[in-house]
């Protein structure tokens, strides 16, 4: 008939129309996308270039820096994820119920915080070595030899501290999934319990640990307050420092396109990671896992490996916050504190309903015309995670500021009105810079439970009189419900514990809870500061509790009734 | 006619074509069976009358209202189409009760189908279900209450794609009663696609054959039987014993005799297929016709037990014959009730000319 391949080349989709859906799907993404294109573009522009200047002084300090703490927090937080990982899903000892979900607390502390309350703990005027010198009579700094708090060895603990429960949380997941049959058949053949471990689950976690790491070093290379507390020069510190004490921009956001460079290669691992993924998935069913008991010396020590990490990243610092919150709550209270947390609060949830809706928006259009172009763009928009809150900003300010003007140009010149800057300095440009950045997060978390309405379903919905937006509205949110929540209370708590792209976007005067922690840690006034610090932490337990709910769930052998959603295949 | 048509449909996913140039008529009031293996396009079929796909060539029309034309120009969104569809998956929505389910496709519910739907969860035993979630149903369940989902809004036509195939066996032939109960009951223009040809001749009025994206052969069940129009029709109601030959004075020569070859020139090659319920035995010397073995016939072929298979309500027998040269050729017969004679033993085969089909080879 010769009508093969001629006339029908492109009908994958289902419903092909052009109309609203793809359009709108497609020009969200894009605009989610500016900023990234924004970085990239002016430093593909020549133009005013501080690159001679740069790379004669800082900037092999900064790539040294960067590579230097990047190696130090992944090997870390490897080290400590995977191997209380390991322990809490293989082994049997003295709390290792409480420690699956107890290794996750340190992620309520952002590692700016950590680095405050350790720097408080361990400088020279700090207790510890106050104790120290009162109890060995030593007088001076000459007497004795301390670890520099406020360093890049610093630093990487810090973040170590703060970033290992990603990793963990991933390896702990993949240890569950694969343990079923490879890990038997490997002793049956004649492997211990070490070799088998060395030989199979690592290598077959390994796309599990390479996500982790990934997510570990794009918040390495976001982190802001840490590294600019303790005067350790990465490119994220370079860029502010360029920025607001060169007052170089373009400068910036060059610095900012090297820093793009090492995002790239940490978010190809990721994506990696996630493509091996799917090949290692070998089982859906569960058995009871092998559980061995340790006893005597080795079940203490494990308990101690998996106690220190949540004791050091957790413990302390909430409990020195807590301390001074109770010595010096009227300090912060008189320090605004009301407004700020009104601030906060008023940010974080704009900005979570307004990223949650459109995640739906994306999610749903790419599963309604999931054609290639919409894919794509749905993929770049979610890039924002990946991307450093330093570069986002900058992102975010080049835009907004090119608006502002042709907008009052335009009116100017055919009204005689000048508007002035409209959205450059309000609190609009930050609302936008944490939409860009926890898009993904939102987008990614109801993407996932979108899958859980089958195709069929979207298809009896139709056949029974409903539109697409009548569909999404009576099936996929009632059945998403949980999730969207979820994504909401993501996004609300990371915009919570925010810090560089606020730092960078907030309008003269204007604090969250996190600039003002900033600002007073860097003033030395943690104690004056801490009821707000401790606010953040506290708002930061919401996804630890709800990712140990779902730890429950998903433990093996636990009688938990299964998602209802899942019933229906 | 106000039934459903589809007209010259071909469709493709990307460079594969799935559907080519399908015409199918659904009369109205009538139950037809799209039959087919997996994957011969009868999904894609059912999915394009529905509206979930859209039309790349032909047209999808009920009575005289045109659903769909051409390449996509005209295109009645599902919801708009008043066609039901009944997933493979039944695909309940998880979060709504049974009742809620039922009544979702009724927009502006009338009492009077509010009522209807009541009454027909309570013909199906499942009033006290009303109000249970389709994860605590049973797979028989989960059934019927898909279909009275697609039934309440009463469609114009109710499309069904592999409506038992979830179901274990016996459960299956329970549902399967019940549902074409019901879908005489209310008199709606169906079409049910299923690879299940027993399952086609069960339910069906008009049966369509469908293979690697073509319908073969549409007809009543009898003559999709009985008069199969190639070798692929008529070997899909179960095993067939499949010879090739050259016609000699209106006859093909086969390890089981002559067969006649109705329309055959002499000369021509043909393939001849014999079901394998169309092979008779009978052992020699005994004559026990309630076990399917009867006496021999004047063209009875001898034939060597190779082995043999109690199926329950029949066997299956292997068999050993003379082949045209010589070589011994492997016979499959199948005989109602118990007939397990010894590996050996020698037996007459006759054949049921009913149960014969000689195609030219083209």
């Amino acid at each position: 008939m010769g009508l093969v391949g001629t006339r029908f080349g492109g009908g994958a989709g289902t419903f092909r129309r052009i109309d609203g859906w793809t359009l709108g799907t497609v020009l969200v993404a894009l605009a989610a996308s500016i900023p990234i294109f924004a970085v990239i573009g002016l430093a593909l522009t020549p133009g005013e270039s501080v690159w001679g200047h740069l790379a004669s002084t800082v900037l092999p300090l900064y790539i040294r820096t960067t590579l230097l703490l990047m190696a130090g927090v992944g090997l870390g937080t490897l080290v400590i994820g995977a191997g209380t990982a390991w322990l809490v899903t293989m082994c049997r000892f003295p709390g290792r119920r409480i420690f699956e979900w107890a290794l996750l607390l340190p992620m309520a502390i952002p590692a700016y915080v950590v680095a405050y309350v350790y720097t408080d703990l361990l400088e020279y005027a700090g207790p510890v070595q106050g104790a120290l010198r009162a109890s060995l009579g030593w007088t001076t700094k000459g007497d004795y030899w301390f670890p520099e708090i406020r360093s890049l060895g610093g630093a990487i603990a810090v973040m170590t501290l703060a970033f290992y429960p990603y990793v963990y949380l991933l390896s702990r997941v993949a240890f569950l999934e694969q343990s079923v049959c490879v890990f038997e058949v490997s002793r049956t053949l004649g492997h211990g319990p070490w070799r088998s471990a060395f030989r199979i689950a690592l290598p077959l976690a390994r796309p599990a640990l390479v996500i982790g790491l990934s997510l570990v070093l794009m918040e390495t290379l976001n982190d802001f307050g840490t590294v600019d507390y303790f005067a350790v020069a990465t490119f994220t510190a370079g860029i502010f420092d360029v920025w607001l004490n060169m007052n170089s921009v373009s400068g910036a956001a060059q610095l900012a396109s090297v820093l793009l460079l090492f995002v790239l290669v940490v978010v190809y691992l990721e994506r990696r990671g996630r493509r091996g993924r799917r090949y290692h998935h070998t089982s859906t069913r569960y058995r009871a896992l092998p559980g061995y008991p340790l006893r005597g010396g080795s079940a203490a020590l494990a308990s101690l490996a998996c106690l220190a990490p949540v004791v050091l990243g957790f413990a302390v610092p909430a409990g020195v916050l807590g301390r001074y919150a109770l010595t010096h709550y009227a300090d912060t209270l008189e320090a605004d504190f009301l407004t700020y947390t009104a601030n906060s609060l008023g940010l974080s949830s704009m900005a979570a309903v307004i990223t949650v809706a459109v995640g739906i928006f994306m999610a749903y259009g790419a599963r309604l015309r999931g054609g290639p172009v919409v894919t794509a763009a749905t993929r770049f928009a979610s890039l924002g995670y990946a991307v450093p809150g330093a570069v986002l900003a900058i992102g975010v300010v080049l835009p907004t500021a090119w608006l502002d003007n042709t907008v009052d140009a335009v009116l100017d010149s055919v009204f005689g009105i000048s508007t002035g800057l409209l959205l450059s300095g309000s609190v609009f440009v930050i609302i936008i810079g944490y939409v860009v950045r926890f898009l993904a997060l939102s987008f990614g978390t109801i993407e996932a439970s979108l899958s859980k309405v089958t195709a069929s379903m979207d298809g009896a919905a139709r056949t029974l009189g409903a539109g697409p937006a009548a569909t999404l509205r009576r099936v996929h949110l009632p059945v998403m419900r949980g999730s969207v929540l979820t994504a909401a209370i993501l996004v609300f708590v990371d915009c919570m514990k925010e810090l560089p792209m606020t730092v960078i976007l907030r309008p003269f005067d204007f604090h969250t809870l996190a600039t003002f922690v900033h600002q007073y840690a860097s003033d030395e006034l943690l104690a004056e500061s801490s009821l707000a610090a401790l606010t953040i932490v506290a708002s930061g337990i919401l996804p630890v509790v709800l990712l140990s709910r779902t730890i429950g769930r998903s433990r093996p052998g636990h009688t938990g009734a299964p998602d209802g959603a899942g019933a229906t295949p | 006619m106000k039934g459903l048509s589809l007209t010259g449909i071909t469709h493709a996913y990307g460079d594969r074509t799935v559907v080519l140039d399908a015409s199918l008529g659904v009369p109205a009031g009538k139950m037809t069976c799209l039959l087919g293996p997996s994957g011969c396009g009868k999904t894609t079929l059912l999915r394009i009358a529905a509206g979930l796909e859209i039309v790349q060539h032909g047209r999808v029309a009920i009575g005289e209202r045109v659903l769909a034309d051409g390449d996509g120009r005209r295109h009645v969104p599902p919801e708009e189409r008043g066609i039901g569809l009944m997933f493979q998956d039944h695909a309940l929505f998880p979060h709504l009760t049974v009742f809620e389910n039922i009544t979702f496709g009724l927009s502006d519910p009338a009492p009077g189908r509010l009522q209807w739907a009541r009454e027909a969860l309570a013909g199906a035993d499942m009033a006290g279900f009303a109000d249970a979630y389709p994860h605590t149903l049973s797979g028989g369940q989960q059934q019927r209450v898909a279909l009275l989902r697609a039934l309440a809004p009463e469609p114009r036509v109710l499309l069904l794609d592999e409506p038992f195939s979830d179901l274990d066996v016996n459960l299956r032939l329970q549902v399967r009663e019940e549902t074409l109960g019901l879908l005489k009951e209310t008199g709606v223009t169906t079409l049910m696609v299923t690879h299940n040809p027993e399952e086609a001749m069960f339910m069906a009025d008009h049966i369509a054959v469908m293979n690697e994206g073509r319908i073969i052969q549409a007809g009543i069940p009898m003559e999709i039987y009985f008069r199969p129009m190639d070798r692929f029709v008529a070997a899909l109601f179960g095993q067939v014993n499949r010879f090739a030959g050259v016609v000699e004075g209106g006859r093909v020569h086969t390890p089981v005799g002559g067969l006649a070859a109705p329309g055959l020139a002499d000369g021509r090659r043909a393939h001849v297929l014999v079901r394998a319920e169309g092979l008779r035995l009978s052992v020699a010397g005994t004559n026990d016709p309630s076990a399917g073995a009867r006496t021999p016939e004047r063209n009875a072929t001898p034939a060597r037990v190779i082995s043999t298979h109690l199926l329950g309500r029949s066997s299956h027998i292997h068999l050993g014959a003379a082949g045209p040269d010589g070589a011994e050729v492997v016979l499959h017969a199948h005989v109602p009730g118990v007939f397990l004679p010894e590996t050996g033993t020698l037996v007459s085969v006759s054949v049921d000319e009913r149960q014969v089909f000689v195609f030219a080879d083209d």
